[in-house]
């Protein structure tokens, strides 16, 4: 081919993506968020109008990101990923993607990717065979395998986690399994099972579409979910009215759209929700109708437990009563007039209101409390049960919700939101896992705190942990109060570090074992999104030299360990735990990295979890339903003619195939066992560290817009790092003054736990007040965590890593 | 070669509106479509070097009148993908 011939190739091919671009950003930008499509299984993912590369085959999947849980379409040539665009037919995003979507493909290619095992030998980290490595990993829990835990993540894939969970709950007897959603979304959880008896959202993003009034309570909608946020953006720019109330501690990009910017105190969350109820009561403005037919109140009890105990109306009243709106003011530092708003709002029953919340609340001392609250509001008022009207936690992790909830990879839980100590459940699970009775352990294991902590202390003490095996996700930089949880392995030589990833992270720093793992399209994979959304995907493309798969890696060591003779590695015929046969009945040697990758494992898993579902009425869809869908919403019921159909809202007749005839509504898994929800009173706790002489400072901390999570992926993308390259502490002008520091200047950040010296910026993006700091957790080279706080809620076990108290200098 | 397409959201602000759209003409490497509604454009940036892919991303997004900005597509060659990694962050430090 001569030169002419390479740039008229060039040209053509360059005029053709652009004429693709722009016709799906036209056909984008004439639809928006507008058209409300009933998906059926039939629409193909993608649409009829994907754009026609030459050589570019495409296929669907979630994004790797967000639970938010966007659907993109990933065109692949060469075996190389080489264009994105979002799903046009997916209800979540309608084909719109942001900018972290946008560059997805990207993060399989950072230059640095973990290709082989890697073994700690005289404090080096040296290449090993995958024998080598799962050898020196199945010894390791045959001696001891009561001091062996695993730490994974809500970005597990359902399978991955399925397999995880079974592993250790099915064959090593063991409870000691818990994922790092237990820091992001665990108080939601308990929120959920004290309120309605059952885990999960009832209702879903359809509510964005129709809502009148969206309150975000300590969520910065528009930077952490933001394609849902172009759902409401979208809609008031068709001219719709949808009054946005930014309910939070600092201005944010949220709080710029906002009709109503609410600046609260840390902590203040619990009495705003009591202060509304109160008033809902005084002005007599309370849904009784509602209430009387679907709900009972409750108290915490003494002391506090998270199923409390029951109250009567007239207890509850006399409880909020000392909440007075002057009371709520003086606590939040919100006017008489802003309450008046939210009491207003409340009190209005024509109106329909949506609560969306995430960390604010949920990285809480008093997770479980704020949540029941914020509940308990919308029960009283009678703002629930509407499209568009009711309260909804959302998700971080791409599938805390599917592989974490729902698959039941916290220390308490089995598959499909059941206990270890419960024994019916456990005779459940035993059964459907083939294992012989009295296998699974009833006694719950540690959840993450607690499982870091016995980690990181002597093993001679009863009941430590030596082993951890970590599984996509990065504690060393995520963990609360890190030189503790974390950073302290490094004085104890005989604990063993097992961490599978996909580049070198702050946790690989102190690794034994470092496993390269397969990421996102290079492996099959299920996740299910904040709205009960379960999505499938298909491997694409290869991983890079001996990256393998999470699930592979755990069923490899499960193989070795019945060879080395752990009884638990058999299942009750005496069969391999993840037993799989051929067609004929012959025993597939899944645990051999060729016959796994040419075997759909996922589909098994997902199968072999799928009847678990059944039991608390979350059935999921069939894999090969899901492999034709944009992501189904659970339960997911089959019609009489054979079809499959979602379930947008739960407890609701006509909504939910569950709610019997007449009930209107039903919430079939009841505390009470009769039908009701829960509407608690909780007070309000102050924190458990507060600004005073030694460190007068509030610190926050979270997220931004470029980097998801520990930055691991994103910081690999050269668009996302150059636009945000590192960690900074975000400082009020009027500080700024005080301490004459400015924008770049270096200052000192200390807690009682560590210090950090990090580059300054006035006001920064959003806007903290005076007397509050806010620093994101994204970069491993400012490691925030460090001077977080461990202080976590009773019950969710989640840590508050948005306020403690720090003191800050200029370094001079 | 680096192709996106965006969908830029515009605020009801008649004048701001103008505004932008002529500013979105005014840079070469954009091309603006025909604007199905009033308040969304639907952009092309087309850009030899992908850094350049994210900073007009951003200059868009600050533009006075715009109320957020969505990805459509993007579609980058071999040759142009450029990786990284964390051993990088010195270099990335000193170009801030
Ligand atoms: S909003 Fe979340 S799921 Fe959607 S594209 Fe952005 S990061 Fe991905």
């Amino acid at each position: 081919m001569n030169d002419n011939s390479l740039t008229n190739q060039q040209t053509d091919r360059r005029g053709f993506l652009r004429a693709t671009a722009m016709a799906v950003a036209t056909s984008l930008a004439a639809n928006g968020f507008a058209e409300e499509k009933t998906p059926t299984s039939s629409t193909p993912p993608g649409g009829f109008d994907l754009p026609v590369i030459p050589d570019v085959t495409w296929d669907k999947a979630p994004c790797r990101f967000c639970g938010t849980g966007c659907h993109v379409m990933v065109g692949v040539k060469d075996g190389r990923i080489v264009a994105v665009t979002g799903d046009r037919q997916a209800e979540v995003n309608k084909g719109l993607l942001c900018v972290k979507g946008y560059h997805t493909g990207l993060i399989l290619y950072g230059n640095d990717r973990l290709k082989t095992p890697l073994l700690r030998k005289n404090g080096k980290l040296e290449p090993v065979s995958w024998d080598e490595a799962i050898n020196v990993i199945a010894k390791r829990i045959h001696g001891a395998p009561e001091r062996f835990a695993i730490y994974g993540s809500g970005q597990w894939t359902i399978p991955e986690g399925y397999a995880a969970n079974k592993f250790i709950k099915g064959g090593l007897s063991n409870n000691h399994i818990d994922p790092n959603a237990r820091l992001c979304m665990a108080s939601a959880v308990t929120g959920y099972i004290s309120t309605y008896g059952v885990d999960e959202p009832y209702n879903c993003y359809d509510d964005l579409d129709h809502c009148d009034v969206l309150i975000l309570w300590g969520n910065n909608f528009a930077e952490m979910h933001p394609v849902l946020f172009s759902r409401v953006v979208d809609r008031r720019l068709r001219g719709e009215k949808v009054v946005l109330v930014d309910l939070t501690t600092r201005r944010t990009r949220t709080s710029q759209q906002a009709d109503h910017v609410m600046i609260m105190q840390p902590q203040s969350d619990m009495a705003i929700a009591n202060g509304i109820a109160r008033e809902l009561l005084v002005r007599d403005a309370w849904s009784k109708d509602f209430v009387n037919k679907h709900c009972n109140f409750r108290g915490p009890g003494q002391p506090a437990t998270l199923m409390g105990e029951a109250i009567s109306f007239e207890q509850y009243r006399a409880e909020l009563d000392e909440y007075t709106p002057e009371m709520v003011s003086k606590l939040s530092g919100l006017s008489l007039k802003q309450l008046g708003v939210l009491f207003d709002l409340f009190a209005n029953p024509k109106l329909k209101i949506t609560s969306l919340w995430c960390m604010g609340m949920n990285q809480h001392t008093q997770g479980t409390a704020i949540n029941n609250l914020v509940h308990g509001v919308h029960l009283l008022s009678g703002h629930w049960g509407k499209k568009g009207d009711g309260p909804q936690s959302l998700t971080g992790q791409p599938s805390a919700c599917g592989t974490v909830r729902e698959v039941g990879t916290l220390a308490h839980a089995l598959p499909g939101d059941l206990r270890v100590d419960d024994a019916r459940h456990r005779e459940i699970a035993e059964k459907l896992w083939h294992v012989p009775a009295g296998r699974i352990n009833p006694k719950p294991g540690y959840h993450t705190v607690l499982m870091w902590e016995k980690f990181c202390t002597s093993s001679t003490e009863p009941g430590g942990i030596d082993t951890i095996w970590v599984q996509v996700t990065n504690p060393g930089q995520s963990l609360p109060n890190t030189h503790k949880l974390f950073d302290a392995k490094a004085q104890h030589p005989e604990k063993f570090l097992i961490v599978s990833d996909v580049y070198p992270t702050a946790t690989t720093e102190l690794a034994d074992l470092v496993l390269p793992s397969a990421m996102w399209v290079e492996k099959n994979g299920v996740y299910g999104n904040s709205e009960r959304r379960t999505q499938q995907w298909n491997r694409m493309v290869d991983p890079p030299g001996e990256a393998r798969d999470d699930a592979w890696q755990t069923i490899a060591v499960a193989h070795r360990l019945m060879e080395l003779g752990h009884p638990g590695m058999n299942d009750g015929e005496g069969r391999f735990l993840f037993h799989q046969a051929d067609a004929s009945g012959s025993e597939l040697p899944i645990w051999d990295w060729a016959t796994y990758r040419t075997t759909n494992m996922d589909e098994r898993l997902y199968e072999e979890y799928r009847p678990f579902t059944a039991f608390k009425h979350k059935q999921v869809a069939p894999y090969q339903e899901l492999v034709k869908a944009h992501g189904l919403r659970w339960p997911v019921v089959q019609s009489a003619d054979g079809t499959w159909k979602e379930t947008r809202y739960r407890f609701i007749e006509g909504e939910d195939s569950f709610v019997e005839p007449r009930k209107g509504f039903q919430f079939y898994h009841s505390v009470t066992k009769d039908d009701k929800a829960l509407i608690w009173f909780r007070p309000y706790v102050a924190p458990p560290e507060m600004p005073d002489a030694e460190y007068p400072y509030w610190l926050d901390t979270g997220r931004v817009l470029e980097h998801w999570h520990t930055g691991t992926m994103t910081m690999r993308v050269p668009q996302l790092r150059r636009a945000m390259p590192g960690a900074y502490v975000e400082i009020s002008r009027e500080d700024a003054v005080r301490l004459d520091v400015k924008t770049g200047d270096n200052v000192k950040l200390a807690t009682r736990r560590g210090e950090l010296v990090i580059t300054a910026w006035v006001d920064g993006r959003a806007s903290c007040s005076p007397g509050h700091l806010f620093v994101p957790f994204f970069d491993e080279r400012k490691l925030i965590n460090r001077l977080t706080l461990d202080a976590h809620c009773p019950f969710s076990k989640e840590p508050d890593y948005k306020k403690c108290a720090a003191r800050l200098t200029k370094v001079t | 070669m680096w192709i996106s397409s965006f969908v830029v959201t515009l605020t009801e602000d008649i004048a701001h509106r103008e505004a932008v759209i002529e500013a979105l003409r005014s840079i070469p490497s954009f091309t603006v479509g025909d604007l199905p509604t009033p308040s969304r454009v639907p952009v092309v940036v087309e850009v030899d070097d992908s850094q350049q892919s994210r900073f007009w991303y951003d200059w868009v997004e600050q533009l006075p009148g715009v109320v957020k900005v969505d990805v459509a597509f993007v579609s980058c060659d071999e040759n142009d993908r450029e990786t990284m990694s964390l051993a990088d962050a010195a270099e990335v430090e000193s170009a801030r």
